[in-house]
């Protein structure tokens, strides 16, 4: 205990306020640092990397549930106090902003200069733009927008070593240097800690409507919303229960269970839907679902009757394999510890695993944020 | 080279895979930007992915640095051979492999022509968006080392954002099979990493591009200004009032002129000094709820007339007439320098002038015709490479523009890339930290800095690379 | 030798290099490699006029002769590079600096100096390759004879006479022509010779044929022989101002496009220069004057007689000469039923006496042509050159392909008769 409370004392020092988090909810809590600047944040790296220690980035930790359980950690760094707007030009349509700006502040910026944030993700107070970047979180606005990482137009990322580096900048096209920002972008914290961010705004739309269609079943719903010819040009439709768009998007967010995500080509998304709706029917096993056609996407939450963390690992590799021909892939988030002992949550080794790994071990060569939390145990 | 090696690529490759003798080779020694020239020591012609990757485990054996090639149409040095080194160009792979229709997207060999791309999927109502000015020529795989934009790139935006997968071949002859589309990529983001890499993180070999459906109704108009300043303000006004056109171009009087005296005069007005050209596209409501406000804005700022196209005929000349400006120069001078930077979109008016005020100071011919929705200049010094005078003051000229363009916020290429061309001016933009962290990614595809070395990094820059580089 | 002198150096600084050539270049689609593309060679021309390359180079002469002439690149070059001037010059540059093999020379010479220039010589050849053909004779040749086993056979003597020196108009005269029989249209194609006087007669034009001439010079030209060129084009200047003042039509595409240009070519001799300037202006092609002249009663008479057309640009036609639309608007108002044909402004691979030079590379550049041709889904290919002609009517039989091939004035000939019944 004594060697914790002296790191908690040096993190203090550096820090400010020292607390307990969990970076998994099914896992022992760790001191979480919130520095109060980036030259705070530099100096908390350094120490790491000084010491050896293994450190887990996050923001406000609301997709922690998507990554696998940590190897060995020291300490949790939280971005939400860096919260600076640091440039925003409205006339120029872009913006630059600390990453621990939360989601919600985020977006009320860019509407005080007539733009429209996206992704437009659930939950904005809880989750900071540092974070669904560095998760790679996608809207319901996604099919008109794209994915996030198409509208970074830079990141200052603050690397292993202690140093802070930028890729691209803030300008709405450039080809000045590498886009190492793609790269970080979607790689949840296991490069380094994404501590600015630049953004391309789009303007405010003037309108938007919010058509809703009643099914009967979940199968009618399913079957309407992939033969929708307009499903892919209509912003967010989705097939759902629920009338109100807020419910929508907030679609299990926070909820405990453990989800199944399934993503795919759109094509492919009828037959994905319907291979795993029948097994979890077939396992009696209670469920809700959120499917977004336009970009081939679904969400199952698994609310119960799943068994033990063993079957739940089973079901999940049984249902990967059976959409792996279709090239589907099914994601496992907010399951517990034990379902992931044998099985990977992001899926089959990713190709190019032996790369992503020299580059991360490139970039970090001590492993100060080589946690094995993300594909293939990065 | 070593004895042997010649005749193991040409077992590797065929006959007419393989160019090593000096006069044809010269044909090689620079790309579009032929200001910097070498002659490489061999050109490779592989027909697919597995010649491909024989040829790069010879090389790599052989620690035979390699640059890969397009169509040479690129305008930063990017596929200037190196010293001693191989040239392996795609011109031979130029098959589309695959067009999905449902799930829009098509599979190409890197050679295919960008404009073959739409040819061959337009019967679907799709298109790839994607358009340089060189799409008549440059390749798929080109656009993918360089991350290219063009004019459209303003609405859709540049190359990264419409690849979907790679076949890679790594500097060891290895295949990295980034192929089947995927909504996010899988572990770290490889092939948006690599989009824009010039060359230095491997050879692709096949891409899976994006494809967009063709919009419903697509409307050009040209605004007709006395005065380059007005068009630019009316540009950053656009910008500012929030219009979201499809494209938004300036062509300066002296490159209106050199259009109007070629093949693909358009009936752009001569008596202007600046035209607008102005597309949008979708629905007939959007496309009118974007044009009504840009008409008046470009009114406002004292546009003589406003001439909307007629026909798709006549909107098809506009743009073969934007698209072939740059060739057109070189009825201004032999050589024309074509400068890429980029700039944000409230400063235009005032770059432009710079940049006219950095040429004319010293008596060079300067023509601009670019980008103005994206904030991405192309300020086009035309020039003699004979004289060797001249070719200096384009290099002080290009090199003055660029810092200012830094100076003010803005960047050293939008869409050409850095290449030989402005890699000693990476500094300007970025810090030592910021170029070691793009070393050590590099580091990781290429241990050896067997592809494409001496290009885009400083090479004081780098702490690796220090002393490993061949010297220029 | 001064290498400035071996290229026309001033000519090739107008390329910068911008590679918007590359797509169309028959010859670049064939290797890809960029010493066989317009750019690349003209990087090569530009090499040996700055003394960075010799002009001995065999594979400088290789590339050069590799180029089919085609001038596509001309059409899209947006600085407007003479590709078809600058090749001329730099071949016959080539020809000065390097010798070539025993009997490539003897054979240019003999057909350049001598059969090129003389009628008779021309018949006598028309004759024996004919005889060849007829008796198995050209098989026996092996490698020497395969141009003669695949084209199509030479017609006989009495399809080769010569045209009168006037033929009237029918009907009333409305003016005067004076027309090109042309070297080996008139022993190759005398059919379309003969269509060409009929229509021009038909429409109300007495049409003159200088007797006696042989040959515009276009073959030498393009081929390297840029003194025969001269030497023929001022015969042939001579001829035509004995005819007077009349267009001067011509239904061979490389011949028009060459008689239009005959100020560059005499350009080092001021007099000459500006009588070759005043011919080149009376030159017409055959679909340019009758697009501009044909009369009302010609409209929509021909029907689906000769099936569904499609036409294919020569390139001399569309490149050289940007004759594009009158052939099809000849067509569409005879009432012909004419479909599109992809890419029809590519090279046919024909490209003059290339395809017996180089038949290998001519067919892999017709492969292209049969597969735009078949997908059109036409039975009649339509064309105005007779390099062109007679590669299209090899090319399809070989492929196995079962249609015909005319030239536009043989579709007219046609339609006029049935206006017309005599």
């Amino acid at each position: 205990m004594s060697a914790l409370d002296t790191l908690g004392q040096r993190l203090e020092r550096l820090a400010g306020e020292v607390e307990l988090a969990r970076p998994r909810f099914d896992v022992e809590p760790l001191p979480l640092v919130a520095p109060p600047t980036v030259e705070a944040a530099v100096e908390l790296v350094k120490l790491a990397a000084a010491d050896k220690l293994r450190v887990i980035p996050l923001g406000l930790g609301s997709k922690l549930g998507w990554c696998g359980t940590p190897g060995h950690a020291d300490f949790v760094l939280s971005t939400r106090r860096l919260e600076r707007v640091v440039s925003h030009v409205p006339d120029d349509g872009t913006i630059t902003v600390e990453a621990g700006l939360s989601m919600a502040r985020l977006a009320a910026k860019c509407r005080s200069g007539g733009h429209f944030l996206t992704p437009d993700v659930p939950a904005p107070a809880r989750r900071t733009i540092g974070g669904v970047v560095a998760a790679g979180e996608s809207g319901l606005d996604r099919l008109r927008y794209g994915p996030v990482r198409h509208h970074v137009l830079g990141t200052r990322t603050l690397l292993a070593d202690g140093s802070l580096a930028r890729s691209g900048g803030q300008l709405v096209k450039n080809v000045t240097g590498f886009d190492l920002h793609r790269l970080y972008c979607g790689s949840h914290g296991t490069l380094g800690v994404i501590v600015e961010v630049s953004l391309r705004l789009h303007p405010e739309p003037e309108r938007e409507a919010w058509l809703t269609v009643e099914a009967s079943s979940l199968a009618d719903a399913l079957q309407l919303t992939c033969a929708w010819p307009g499903a892919r040009t209509i912003d967010g439709l989705a097939a759902r229960e629920e009338a109100e768009r807020a419910s929508v998007r907030q679609r299990f967010d926070g909820s405990p269970h453990p989800k199944l995500h399934v993503a795919c080509l759109p094509s492919k998304l009828e037959n994905a839907a319907k291979i795993v709706l029948e097994a979890l029917a077939n396992a009696r096993i209670e469920h809700g679902v959120a499917l977004q056609p336009g970009i081939a996407e679904m969400l199952v939450e698994l609310r119960s009757n799943v068994g033990d963390a063993q079957a739940l690992s089973r079901l999940a590799g049984v249902l990967r394999n059976a959409l792996a021909r279709d090239n589907v892939s099914l994601a496992m988030r907010d399951a517990p510890r034990g379902a992931l002992v044998e099985l990977d949550p992001f899926g089959a080794p990713p190709a190019g695993l032996e790369l992503m790994r020299t580059i991360q071990r490139n970039l970090d060569p001590d492993g100060v944020f080589s946690t094995g939390r993300f594909a293939g145990g990065l | 080279m070593r004895a042997g090696v010649l005749e193991e690529l040409r077992a590797a490759l065929g006959p007419a895979g393989v160019i090593a003798d000096p006069t044809r080779l010269l044909a090689y020694e620079c790309d579009g930007l032929a200001l910097l020239r070498q002659k490489p020591a061999v050109v490779l012609l592989p027909r697919n992915t597995e010649e491909c990757a024989r040829a790069m485990r010879i090389l790599h054996r052989e620690k035979i640095p390699v640059v890969g090639r397009g169509a040479g149409t690129g305008l930063s040095g990017g596929a200037t051979p190196v010293d001693g080194g191989a040239l392996v160009g795609f011109a031979r792979m130029r098959d589309v492999l695959e067009v999905n229709v449902a799930d829009r997207y098509a599979r190409v060999q890197a050679g295919v022509v960008n404009v073959d791309l739409t040819l061959a999927v337009e019967k679907h109502g799709l298109f790839y968006a994607p358009d340089p000015s060189s799409q008549a020529a440059c390749t798929i795989g080109g656009n993918v080392g360089e991350n290219s934009g063009g004019p459209h790139c303003f609405k859709h935006g540049a190359t990264t954002r419409h690849i979907l997968g790679l076949v890679i071949v790594r500097d060891d002859g290895s295949v990295l099979d980034l192929a089947l589309p995927r909504p996010d990529p899988d572990g770290f983001d490889l092939v948006g990493l690599f989009v824009g890499s010039e060359g230095m993180f491997g050879l692709a070999t096949e891409v899976t591009v994006r494809l967009v459906p063709t919009p419903p109704v697509t409307e050009t108009f040209l605004a007709i200004f006395t005065d380059l300043d007005a068009a630019c303000d009316a540009v950053s006004d656009s910008i500012a009032a929030h219009l979201e056109p499809s494209a938004l171009e300036i062509l300066d009087r002296l490159t209106i002129e050199a259009v109007e005296d070629s093949v693909f005069a358009a009936g752009y007005p001569r008596e202007a000094e600046a035209v607008l050209l102005v597309e949008a596209e979708g629905t007939e409501v959007e496309v009118e709820a974007t044009l009504a406000p840009m008409k008046a804005i470009a009114l406002r700022r004292g546009a003589i007339d406003v001439r909307r196209a007629r026909s798709a005929a006549e909107r098809k000349k506009l743009w073969a007439g934007r698209k072939g400006a740059f060739g057109a120069m070189g009825r201004i001078a032999p050589d024309l320098y074509v400068a890429d930077v980029v700039v944000p979109r409230t400063k235009l008016r005032e770059l432009v002038a710079q940049s006219t005020r950095i040429a004319r100071e010293r008596r060079l011919k300067l023509a601009n015709v670019f980008h103005a929705g994206d904030g991405n200049l192309h300020p086009n010094i035309s020039y003699d490479r004979r004289d060797k005078d001249e070719v200096r003051r384009v290099l002080e000229a290009s090199d003055e523009i660029m810092k200012v363009v830094v100076a003010a916020g803005g960047s050293l290429t939008g869409e050409h890339g850095v290449g030989l061309e402005k890699q000693e001016f990476m500094s300007l933009v970025f810090e030592e930290r910021d170029l070691h962290a793009m070393c050590r990614v590099r580091e990781a595809w290429d241990p050896a800095h067997l592809l494409n070395p001496g290009k885009l990094i400083p090479v004081h820059a780098c702490r690796e690379m220090r002393g490993t580089e061949r010297p220029k | 030798m001064n290498p400035q002198e071996l290229v026309d150096y001033t000519k090739s600084l107008d390329c910068i290099h911008c590679g918007l050539c590359l797509r169309t270049c028959p010859t670049y689609q064939l290797t890809g490699a960029e010493s066989s593309s317009p750019r690349g060679r003209i990087y090569l021309m530009r090499a040996v006029a700055e003394g960075e390359l010799a002009a001995t180079a065999p594979e400088y002469r290789e590339e050069l002769d590799f180029c089919l002439a085609c001038r596509h690149c001309e059409s899209v070059c947006p600085a407007g590079v003479r590709f078809g001037e600058l090749i001329e010059s730099a071949r016959s540059g080539v020809e000065k600096v390097q010798r070539r093999g025993f009997l490539a020379r003897t054979a240019r010479r003999i057909g350049f100096g001598t059969v090129l220039r003389s009628r008779a010589w021309l018949s006598l050849t028309a004759t024996s390759m004919r005889l060849a053909q007829r008796t198995g004779a050209a098989r026996l040749l092996g490698k020497l004879g395969r141009p003669l086993v695949e084209m199509s056979t030479v017609p006989p003597k009495s399809e080769r006479a010569p045209l009168p020196a006037t033929t009237p108009a029918v009907g009333p005269r409305r003016g005067e022509v004076a027309m090109l029989e042309g070297c080996a249209m008139r022993e190759l194609f005398g059919r379309v010779n003969r269509a060409t006087v009929e229509v021009l007669t038909g429409i109300g034009f007495e049409t003159k044929v200088p007797q006696g001439h042989v040959c515009c010079g276009a073959l030498h030209a393009h081929n390297g022989d840029l003194d025969g060129a001269r030497e023929l084009a001022r015969d042939t200047i001579e001829r035509f101002e004995a005819t007077g003042n009349a267009p001067v039509i011509v239904n061979s595409a490389g011949c028009g496009a060459h008689m239009k240009a005959y100020a560059h070519l005499l350009k080092d001799d001021a007099a000459w220069r500006e009588r070759g300037a005043r011919f080149s202006a009376r030159v017409k092609d055959f679909s340019e004057f009758v697009a501009a002249e044909m009369p009302a009663d010609f409209a929509g008479t021909l029907g689906d007689e000769l099936g569904t057309l499609t036409y294919d640009d020569p390139c001399h036609l569309c490149h050289g000469q940007q004759v594009r639309a009158q052939p099809r608007t000849v067509l569409e108002r005879c009432g012909a039923k004419r479909v599109d044909l992809p890419d029809s402004e590519a090279c046919c691979g024909s490209a003059g006496i290339y395809s017996m030079l180089r038949p290998d590379d001519s067919k892999a550049v017709f492969a292209k042509k049969a597969a735009a041709f078949r997908s059109s889904g036409a039975q009649t290919l339509v064309t105005a050159n007779p390099g062109c002609h007679m590669q299209w009517e090899s090319g399809l039989a070989r492929e196995g392909v079962k249609a015909r091939v005319l030239h536009v004035a043989e579709v007219l000939a046609a339609a006029l008769r049935k206006a017309r019944p005599r």
